[in-house]
């Protein structure tokens, strides 16, 4: 209903191109520099007077061994994204479908718990790591990963399940289905769209975690987000190796991103239209 | 809804798995680091009660003293600038004349999809004084080339300048999805009711943005307290020089350095009570809004 002038397109456009740019130049440069011998690198990666382009980074990073740090992080992360989608699909069905007398309190709890760092539970989960001998296991990390998930994605899931019309669970109460297997045969899959959302996000988001790798596994057992640090040295980088394996690290997660971009943005956004 | 009975199998089966995880892997060890926070403690032998010795301790503390210095600051430069970057990439991509929108939109997000630790490798090689970009853009300007990250007083600021480069796709996302979701036929009278571009925006749209303003601040403010990857980065394998702690940083190096778990316990718990208080507005929204009653 409003016309705009060209002049006005033209200066939008150039300053949205211009940040879009700038926002990419990291990335950019990461990569760059992975593919360029060090005495390129160091007189700048987008320098391209005499340019050769090598895959020796990553030939290095690999045989250092950095594949294991890959199988962690894809391990853990898969685990740690399927684990507590299933237990959360369940209470936030718990949730929508009983009235219980602790249900004001239990959802403050989960309401509340939803902002704990961390850092908060660190020293005591230390002490039960090394009691229960789950320091340095898969399953110790991939349960924690899991419980700190279950708050926000009861929610989540809680607030889609609320939307799913009545009728369709009334019907296959009728057809004599208990409440499990409601779950499992009727609301999980109208929920799908929701179920992708969630495991996408905290697939990313288990994939960039550092804090819970450093203090639960030790080296071997690290994922990507901390295997890369072990490139780092910090007066002489090795610019060729420490971005070939930070290029390694972000391969997984911006294919995810990439192909499931509608569900990731409704995941990350879904704290506010709830 | 409701009402249907609860004492049944099928109710404890969904949900009991979801409560003993919560009760193990955070209730527990969130109340036990708060009593833990009063102990003195090695994490071997038994922890030793000491009443409040850890927080005085803290008072004199000069790492600790660091370490809030440096938390605030980042605090104070890294809030206003991520939440007006948000809103001012989100009213540009909002906007129907700039093409290609889509793909901007994925660009913005790059940086929130990647571990914070290459975030940090990207940023240690932008602001390298040999071969970093910034310092050859820089001195197109006429600025002297210099070591950021080296450099004890300029040092901070690659944890502001990575962070925001991260951060900031959240905050323009959410704010994106504010204003897709405003009714266009407010806008439209706004428009008829001849109101310039600056007081729509200030009038009808920011305040229709509120809750996602709510949203962006609260949650950049939890992420920005407890940083600590980019930070960790900056050891290269050894402790992080002194003048660069953060509390989060400081609740590892007094667990693994120092091995005074007890005291670890005490900073912990006064960075959870710092995300507490800063969470309380959106919490409280969350409650009101979402409805106990209604399931």
């Amino acid at each position: 209903m409003v016309k705009v002038s060209t002049r006005y397109k033209v200066t939008i456009n150039l300053v949205a191109w211009t940040i879009g740019v700038i926002l990419f130049i990291p990335l950019l440069a990461l990569v760059m520099a992975s593919i360029r011998p060090f005495a390129e690198i160091v007189n700048g990666w987008w320098n391209f007077h005499n340019a050769h382009f090598t895959l020796i980074n990553y030939k290095q990073v690999w045989d250092a061994g950095f594949w294991r740090y890959i199988l962690n992080s894809l391990l853990i992360a898969t685990f740690a994204t399927i684990l507590p989608i299933l237990i959360a699909g369940m209470a936030a069905y718990g949730f929508t479908s009983f009235s219980f007398p602790v249900k004001t309190l239990l959802f403050l709890t989960l309401v509340a718990i939803q902002v704990v760092p961390q850092q908060a539970v660190i020293v005591p989960l230390l002490k039960l790591f090394r009691d229960l001998h789950m320091y340095n296991q898969y399953y110790g990390i991939i349960l924690v990963h899991s419980t700190f998930a279950l708050p926000w994605t009861i929610f989540f899931l809680r607030n889609f399940f609320k939307a799913i019309p009545k009728d369709y669970e009334e019907a296959a109460r009728i057809d004599g289905l208990s409440d499990v297997g409601i779950y499992f045969r009727v609301i999980l899959p109208i929920a799908l769209p929701a179920i992708i959302s969630v495991a996408v996000v905290q697939f990313i988001f288990v994939w960039q975690d550092l804090f819970f790798a450093l203090t639960l596994l030790r080296p071997d057992k690290w994922p990507v987000s901390a295997g890369v640090t072990t490139f780092i040295s910090r007066y002489n980088p090795n610019w060729g190796q420490l971005t070939a394996a930070g290029t390694l690290s972000i391969i997984v997660p911006i294919l995810v991103y990439v192909l499931l971009q509608k569900y990731y943005m409704k995941g990350v956004t879904g704290g506010i239209k709830g | 809804m409701g009402g249907r009975r609860w004492l049944t199998k099928d109710f404890f089966i969904l949900m009991t798995p979801a409560f003993v995880l919560l009760l193990i892997f955070i209730i527990y060890p969130l109340l036990n680091t708060f009593y833990l926070s009063f102990t003195h403690w090695d994490g071997m032998t038994q922890p030793k009660f000491v009443g409040i010795s850890n927080y005085r301790e803290m008072f004199h503390d000069p790492l600790f003293w660091t370490s809030v210095k440096n938390n605030l600051f980042i605090f104070i430069v890294f809030l206003p600038l991520v939440t007006l970057v948000g809103l001012g990439f989100a009213v540009l991509l909002h906007n129907k004349a700039v093409f290609g929108r889509n793909v901007l939109r994925g660009l913005v997000m790059l940086g929130m999809v990647m571990p914070m630790t290459v975030v940090g490798i990207v940023w240690m090689l932008l602001l390298d004084p040999h071969a970093g970009i910034v310092n050859r853009i820089l001195e197109i300007f006429g600025v002297a080339p210099r070591a950021w990250i080296q450099d004890p007083s300029t040092a901070i600021y690659f944890v502001i300048l990575g962070s925001l480069w991260a951060w900031q796709g959240f905050t323009t996302t959410v704010f994106l999805a504010g204003l897709e979701g405003l009714d266009v036929e407010v806008l439209e009278a706004a428009w008829i009711d001849g109101a310039n571009a600056w007081q729509r925006f200030r009038y009808v749209i920011l305040p229709l943005l509120k809750p996602a303003l709510i949203v962006v601040v609260t949650m950049s403010a939890i992420y920005i307290l407890k940083v600590f990857d980019l930070i960790y980065v900056l050891s290269g394998g050894e402790s992080v020089p002194m003048y660069l702690f953060v509390l989060a940083y400081m609740v590892y190096y007094e667990i693994f350095y120092n091995f005074r778990w007890g005291y670890a316990a005490a900073i912990a718990t006064l960075l959870t009570v710092s995300v507490f208080v800063f969470s309380l507005g959106m919490l409280k929204r969350m409650i009101s809004e979402r409805g106990v009653e209604s399931g």
